[in-house]
């Protein structure tokens, strides 16, 4: 994700809408692809672990109990005014299935948690429809298109399933884009005019977005 | 007076009251103690049905407030480039540089350098209000210069600029912190000078013959003047030249701001390079107002600050040199760090 940043300038003159962008908070995350027991995918859990000075900026006056500890209870609050802002971007993530974006509904199991030293948010995105990765390939990006946010994978299990995956399918998270691979998308990106857009309805963000797939053998 | 004082408490008042209190109108029912988030607290900045970040209020939180305040200037200078393309309206290119305008007052008042260094310079070693002026405005007219050649050269010379801005900017922050920082021990440097050499009265007296019969007082002549502690204006005065003014001016200068350079681009890219220009001065011109305002309270501060000392000059002087000494190493810092921030990020590591 870092390496995008090197092409952050040129993006942002090609998209002359979006917000001066450089990272506001960082989140290090994880994503697990949930399966139901007939092997069709269901949605994403997401956890996102967040840098310590927004988590200490988050954190004021939630201690209400003034034990010193931050339950999950008390972060609550914070919890549902989060989701509720989070709503306008989309909960940050994109799940498509045969490169057509899946619907999803409101998320689930939201909470926060801090164990004094890292604070977490996680929950749940339900499909609206499982989809089944045997009838072709599931791909999730969990990223923010105007890097207000930056979104890195964990380096220790970035991402898993819950629930059994069908035979012969494998859970796959593509590598972060290397640098000759970012000069290969410049090139291209310098090759275009100015009113071209990535395909399939994506925006420039998702271009450097780590990709989770689920592929089975046919 | 105290009908004056009535009034003010009754504005405040009113003011305070006036403020929509949201979260608690929707609630009737009590239940638990009310936790109250500001909106420091959450992840992204809520938006409203139209996709536009909800505005701060300013009583709300002043940072924020300048913060949406940037972003929506940002938008609509956008907006108004994307309007300008095509039509060559003389409206549409005064409403970019009142924008680009709008969005360097805001810009200057949100976080950043430029001002900080400025205002403790000002702090250390300036007493003097114009002279702060006439630096606040030459590093915002070298910021906006700054940009404007780095973007234009670099069109001359290659195609493809979005990349290679970027990098030259980043060699361009790293050398304006490192010029900062050295200004910084410059400045401890001086001070310790004089301060090393205050205790010591190192003049020698020669010995007059007074004549008992003639009472002259004590006289003073160049051989021998005990000196007085020095005066106010011997203290602050010795540390101007318009040489070290345009150094500071250069060091915070010549670190582009990213807006100017991100507006030149896209200006550039729809065909209106002289409008862009235009709006990158009227940006600096508005940098200028923000750290003229922010150095006028320094400096009136200041004055306020070394009232306390009565007069008394050696309190007086103690205090300057430790101003001095203070600013020296506040500015020096906080050049090194940001000068080290900005090599850990050319290399790509975070």
């Amino acid at each position: 994700m870092r390496h995008s940043l090197k092409l952050l300038p040129c993006l942002i003159a090609l998209l002359p809408s979006m917000a001066i962008a450089h990272p506001h908070v960082w989140v290090e995350m994880r994503t697990d692809v949930k399966l139901n027991s007939a092997g069709l995918i269901e949605g994403i859990n997401v956890e996102w672990s967040f840098d310590d000075a927004y988590a200490q900026e988050a954190l004021i006056g939630m201690d209400t109990d003034g034990n010193g500890e931050y339950s999950q209870e008390e972060l609550k609050p914070l919890t549902a005014e989060n989701m509720d802002s989070l709503k306008d971007y989309g909960y940050f993530n994109v799940m498509r299935g045969n490169d057509k974006i899946l619907e999803s509904t409101a998320p689930i199991n939201a909470g926060q948690t801090y164990n004094g030293n890292k604070l977490q948010l996680h929950f749940t995105v339900p499909l609206k429809q499982p989809f089944d990765p045997r009838s072709g390939e599931f791909k999730v990006k969990v990223y923010d298109p105007e890097f207000y946010i930056a979104f890195d994978y964990a380096k220790e299990l970035p991402a898993d399933s819950e629930g059994q995956l069908p035979a012969n399918c494998k859970l796959d998270l593509k590598p972060v884009p290397t640098d000759a691979e970012l000069n290969a998308t410049l090139a291209m990106l310098s090759s275009k005019d100015k009113e071209w857009k990535p395909e399939n309805g994506e925006d420039f963000g998702s271009l450097f977005a780590q990709a989770l797939v689920v592929s089975c053998a046919q | 007076m105290r009908s004056i004082i009535r009034t003010l408490v009754m504005l405040i008042v009113l003011l305070v009251a006036g403020q929509p209190t949201v979260s608690n109108a929707q609630t009737p029912t009590i239940t638990a103690p009310k936790v109250v988030i500001s909106k420091r607290q959450l992840l992204v900045p809520p938006r409203d049905a139209t996709g536009n970040i909800i505005m701060t209020s300013f009583w709300e939180d002043p940072v924020l407030w300048a913060r949406d305040k940037q972003q929506s200037f940002y938008g609509s200078m956008n907006a108004s480039l994307r309007l300008l393309r095509g039509t060559s309206s003389f409206a549409a290119a005064w409403s970019l540089l009142l924008l680009g305008f709008g969005y360097g007052v805001f810009h200057a008042a949100g976080p950043g350098h430029g001002k900080v260094v400025i205002s403790s310079w000002l702090l250390a070693t300036e007493n003097d209000l114009k002279r702060g002026l006439l630096v606040a405005f030459m590093s915002s007219l070298f910021q906006a210069l700054t940009a404007i050649i780095i973007v234009s050269v670099l069109f001359l010379l290659v195609a493809s600029v979005g990349a290679v801005v970027r990098d030259v900017t980043a060699y361009l922050e790293s050398a304006s912190y490192a010029m900062i920082s050295l200004l910084g021990f410059y400045m401890i440097w001086l001070a310790s000078r004089g301060w090393l050499r205050r205790p010591k009265p190192t003049h020698d007296f020669k010995y007059e013959i007074v004549n008992p019969h003639f009472d002259t007082g004590h006289v003073h002549n160049e051989n021998c003047g005990h000196a007085h502690a020095p005066t106010p204006q011997a203290v602050r005065g010795d540390d101007w030249s318009l040489t070290k003014a345009l150094s500071l001016s250069f060091a915070v200068g010549l670190r582009p701001c990213t807006g100017a350079i991100l507006m030149l681009l896209s200006a550039k890219a729809l065909g209106l390079y002289w409008a862009g220009i235009a709006a990158t001065l009227a940006m600096g011109f508005g940098v200028f107002l923000t750290v003229a305002v922010i150095a006028t309270i320094t400096v009136y501060g200041k004055d306020f600050a070394l009232l306390f000392t009565n007069g008394d000059s050696k309190k007086l002087t103690f205090a300057v040199s430790l101003l001095r000494v203070v600013g020296g190493v506040a500015i020096a810092f906080m050049g090194a760090i940001m000068f080290l921030g900005s090599l850990g990020r050319s290399a790509g590591m975070l």
